[in-house]
């Protein structure tokens, strides 16, 4: 009657790297969102709600929560209705330009987030060229792209990706067969979109709406650049903080940002997700698309060039801007901007590139232990690292940079000023994406693969380093890949971190933008996106050859 | 000799509590091939998997020539498995895969690889050695994995019903290697399977399980002819189930019955239906023909007598002048039937034998 003492010995160091990686998730990433909490309610006294009370009285916290609710609604809804357009001509039908959709979604990653909005100012601000050259000439008329109409462009620009990529999936999972059954009872295909493919889709509509809105939400650069008297949480918060030093009242503030955020993603989550009737198991049998004929194949064409063009063409602008003398007046070649950008941001490079080289392979690393005890052990307490990595995911970027600098500024963990930091939250922020990564991958593996090598005789050691470690190669290098170029990118939290001795280069840019020297910003993005580029294509060298 | 005493396995879910198996007792002995047989859900997989030691038994005790191997994890119980799935590693050559567990066990590589041709060349996979396993048909890359755990020379193998994913000429035709195989090199197989076709023809022992409980074991002709229970005749193919009140309408007792000594209350008949025969006898039943159909080898009836239906298969030759509607005498013998308890009615394994009327 022995009560398995194997499964007691696999258990036991299973369970001591769970209690350690909690520890860990505890510290970095539930910690100083609970310094946040505890800074809005001490006062002076000791214990109070002044800093709420005195927030609502002063109508500091409730219009830029209105805006940001507003904002993040109407951009969740115009995103969400592009994208789901876009994903349904280039799923179900063959159309030309296709291919420019997806070099969109590529340029959107690997982009710094708020190039867009650098590209705007370049062609439709004050000194804009098209302002200046055709509107203000022609028509009088200068745009006002400061405040809420030229965020709702900017991010619905930005933001329509997330929506595209999740309903392709989704329209792709579904089996063409279903859509076929559909005609042969008679339905048009009119009928057949709203009473099969609508509704089967709709749960990632919803889905795709809730992420867009705490994009919108935790947006950070491009409000700062363009929302002029249009104030929302994560400006007001950052400004509150850098600006009054008013700590107490900046945490305020990222809480107000916060609870929305987190709100939309547990309905997302829990609720949306739930209902989703599109399984992803087996692959859809392969059935030809349609082309498109006549009347429809232009206006289908002519929907994904209306909507591909602008945004390419703000890709370019920032392009030209790097490359042309004098922006709007003199227009010949030079690589003056580029020279003289990355003589000032050299430092700054280099830290980006090292800290994002140190901070991505623990993510890698922890995300890989997460994945493995997740779906391969029985450590008790592994659902908490599940739900604690997934709600990171609704943290804006902005709470979690405050929370930081709150959280690490005393001993024991004094670390505000040094390298780590930055390392510390880049590492955690995006340990989330090293982890869904690794999961995603495992999950593909037949679990039966690491039975075979232990009834032949294989240990715990060996099946990890021989079997599992290579069959979850391409998840790893698509895990390293993704956490790093998003530190590269990131802004709206490591604002709150850096320092005189480690600066990073998005905050450069930034720095550029704010003094109006956009040919450099654009300079910078076009270096950065070069490398990370340069960078993405060699590790797909790496990537093994699909083996199924 | 493998020996599962007493085991019982639940599985618990947040809400509920699933019994997988309960109160086990088994007997594998060594050298002949064993067979779990039973439904899916049945507990025969699980139990597979609690030899292997990829699951614990909630209670009770596995022993190995008469030692616990509770206590052994998967690695170091050395019985290789053979999976549906084949589990073949992507990322190895099919050199590499076989020769894995001899690399586990630090093998000098001129041993290696002249085990690995060895055992290629008896399954016939040497001219695919150095390919990868996505390369190979269904049939090789179980092929391989067959090399895999042989090459180890274990002394038992166990297999996860490895000929689901194949076509029906090639399971014939791997079942029959598995067979020989295993009677050459002497191992111990035990053989999860659903396709009692595949139980019968291969296994010394077959053991039939249902609901997590072991419904019967025997050789393959004693649960065949001699089924104790309804589930067990029904599961091992077409069978006619004869009631005691339909029996009294025809005058059968089952004191007839030469291989029982009281008259069990309640118990039914199982005849198959190749142990219906047409007679032309003066005492033989006689039934109504309500349907014919031609199988080739043989001609199955469907017959009507007292409002019960029952299916003869009989030659081809002696249907040819028979119609449906006419009144046909068949008898069948006391001693080719089994006596069975009723079990509970399972709607997944209701026999062809019990359409409308």
């Amino acid at each position: 009657m022995a009560k398995t003492d194997s499964q007691i010995k696999w258990l036991r160091p299973s369970q001591l790297i769970t209690f350690g990686l909690l520890l860990l998730l505890a510290i970095f990433v539930w910690w100083p969102i609970g310094s946040i909490l505890k800074s809005t309610i001490t006062t002076e006294a000791g214990f109070g709600f002044d800093h709420y009370r005195f927030a609502l009285q002063s109508n500091s916290l409730w219009s830029p929560f209105k805006n940001s609710l507003y904002l993040g609604v109407t951009v969740g809804v115009l995103a969400t209705l592009v994208g789901f357009i876009l994903a349904y001509f280039t799923s179900f039908y063959r159309l030309p330009g296709a291919f420019l959709i997806r070099g969109l979604t590529y340029l959107s990653m690997v982009s710094p987030p708020f190039m867009l909005a650098i590209a705007l100012i370049m062609l439709f601000g004050k000194q804009g060229i098209l302002t200046q050259s055709f509107l203000l000439p022609l028509f009088n008329w200068a745009p006002e792209i400061y405040g809420f109409y030229g965020l709702v462009l900017i991010e619905t620009l930005a933001y329509f990706c997330t929506s595209y990529l999740l309903l392709s999936s989704t329209f792709s999972s579904i089996d063409p067969i279903l859509l076929e059954a559909s005609y042969s009872q008679g339905a048009s295909r009119m009928k057949t979109f709203w009473k099969v493919i609508f509704p089967l889709s709709l749960p990632s509509l919803f889905t795709s709406f809730l992420l867009i809105f705490i994009e919108s939400l935790a947006d950070f650069g491009n409000p700062l650049i363009l929302s002029g008297n249009f104030k929302v949480l994560s400006v007001e918060s950052y400004l509150k903080i850098t600006g009054e030093y008013d700590t107490a009242g900046g945490s305020v503030l990222a809480l107000a940002l916060l609870l929305p955020c987190l709100l939309a993603y547990v309905i997302q989550k829990w609720v949306v997700s739930k209902k989703s009737f599109v399984t992803l198991t087996g692959k859809p049998s392969p059935s030809p698309r349609p082309q498109l004929k006549g009347l429809a194949l232009v206006m289908a064409s002519g929907l994904v060039v209306f909507t591909c063009l602008p945004i390419l063409s703000l890709y370019s602008t920032v392009l030209f801007g790097a490359f042309v003398k004098t922006w709007g007046a003199g227009h010949e070649f030079t690589l003056l901007h580029i020279v003289n950008s990355l003589r000032e941001t050299r430092e700054a490079f280099l830290d980006s590139f090292l800290i994002s080289g140190i901070s991505a392979p623990i993510s890698l690393v922890l995300g890989f232990i997460a994945a493995l005890i997740l779906l391969r052990s029985k450590a008790s307490g592994k659902q908490l690292i599940e739900a604690s990595s997934l709600l990171t995911f609704a943290v804006p970027g902005t709470v979690i940079g405050i929370g930081y600098i709150l959280a690490f500024n005393d001993h024991p963990l004094l670390l505000t000023g040094t390298l780590w930091i930055i390392v510390a939250l880049l590492a955690f922020r995006n340990l989330p994406l090293a982890l869904q990564s690794v999961k995603n991958n495992l999950l593909q593996i037949d679990p039966s693969m690491e039975e075979g090598a232990r009834s032949l005789g294989a240990g715990p050691t060996r099946v990890f380093a021989q079997i599992v470690t290579p069959l979850v190669a391409p998840g790893l290098i698509s895990g390293f890949s993704y956490a790093f170029v998003k530190s590269i990118t990131a802004i709206s939290a490591i604002i709150f971190v850096v320092s005189g001795s480690w600066n990073l280069i998005t905050v450069n840019i930034l720095g550029f933008v704010e003094t109006s020297h956009l040919s450099k910003a654009s300079a910078i993005c076009v270096v950065l996106m070069t490398l990370i580029t340069v960078l993405l294509t060699s590790t797909q060298i790496f990537m093994p050859k699909e083996r199924r | 000799m493998i020996e599962i005493q007493n085991v019982t396995r639940d599985f618990k879910t947040d809400s509920a509590s699933f019994r997988a198996l309960s109160s086990i007792n088994l007997k594998f002995q060594k050298g002949r091939f064993h067979t779990l047989l039973g439904p899916s859900g049945c507990g025969k997989t699980t139990l597979l998997r609690l030899i292997a030691g990829f699951e614990t038994p909630t209670t009770g005790d596995i022993l190995h020539n008469g030692r616990s191997i509770l206590s052994l994890e998967s690695h170091q119980r050395g019985f290789p498995m053979v999976f549906q799935s084949y589990a073949l590693f992507p990322h190895m050559t099919v050199f590499e895969n076989i020769a894995y567990g001899l690399r586990v066990r630090s093998t000098p590589s001129n041993d290696v690889r002249r085990h690995v041709e060895e055992i290629a060349e008896k399954l016939q996979l040497t001219e695919h050695l150095f390919k990868l396993p996505m390369q190979l048909s269904g049939g090789q890359q179980q092929r391989v994995a067959l090399a895999r755990s042989l090459i180890l020379k274990p002394e038992v193998l166990l297999f996860d019903e490895p000929l689901s994913n194949l076509d029906s000429r090639l399971r014939v035709l791997l079942r029959e290697e598995i067979r020989s195989l295993q009677i050459q090199n002497g191992f111990t197989a035990i053989y999860v399977t659903h396709d009692q076709e595949e139980a019968m023809s291969m296994s010394d022992h077959v053991v039939v399980m249902n609901h997590g409980c072991v419904m019967q074991t025997g050789s393959p002709e004693q649960i065949y002819f001699r089924p104790e229970t309804e589930f067990v005749a029904r599961f091992l193919g077409d069978v006619n189930i004869l009631s005691p009140t339909w029996l009294s309408q025809i005058s059968f007792s089952l004191k007839d019955l030469d291989f029982i000594n009281s008259d069990p209350k309640n118990y039914s008949i199982a005849v198959r239906p190749e142990q219906i025969y047409l007679s032309t006898s003066e005492n033989a039943l006689k039934g109504r023909l309500l349907k014919k159909m031609f199988l080739g080898h043989r001609t199955r009836l469907t017959l009507s007598l007292h409002q019960q239906k029952l299916v003869a298969d009989v030659p081809a030759q002696e249907a040819t002048g028979l119609q449906t509607g006419m009144e046909i005498g068949f008898v069948f013998a006391p001693k080719e039937t089994a006596l069975v308890r009723p079990s509970q009615p399972d709607k997944t394994y209701d026999s062809i034998l019990e359409p409308d009327l």
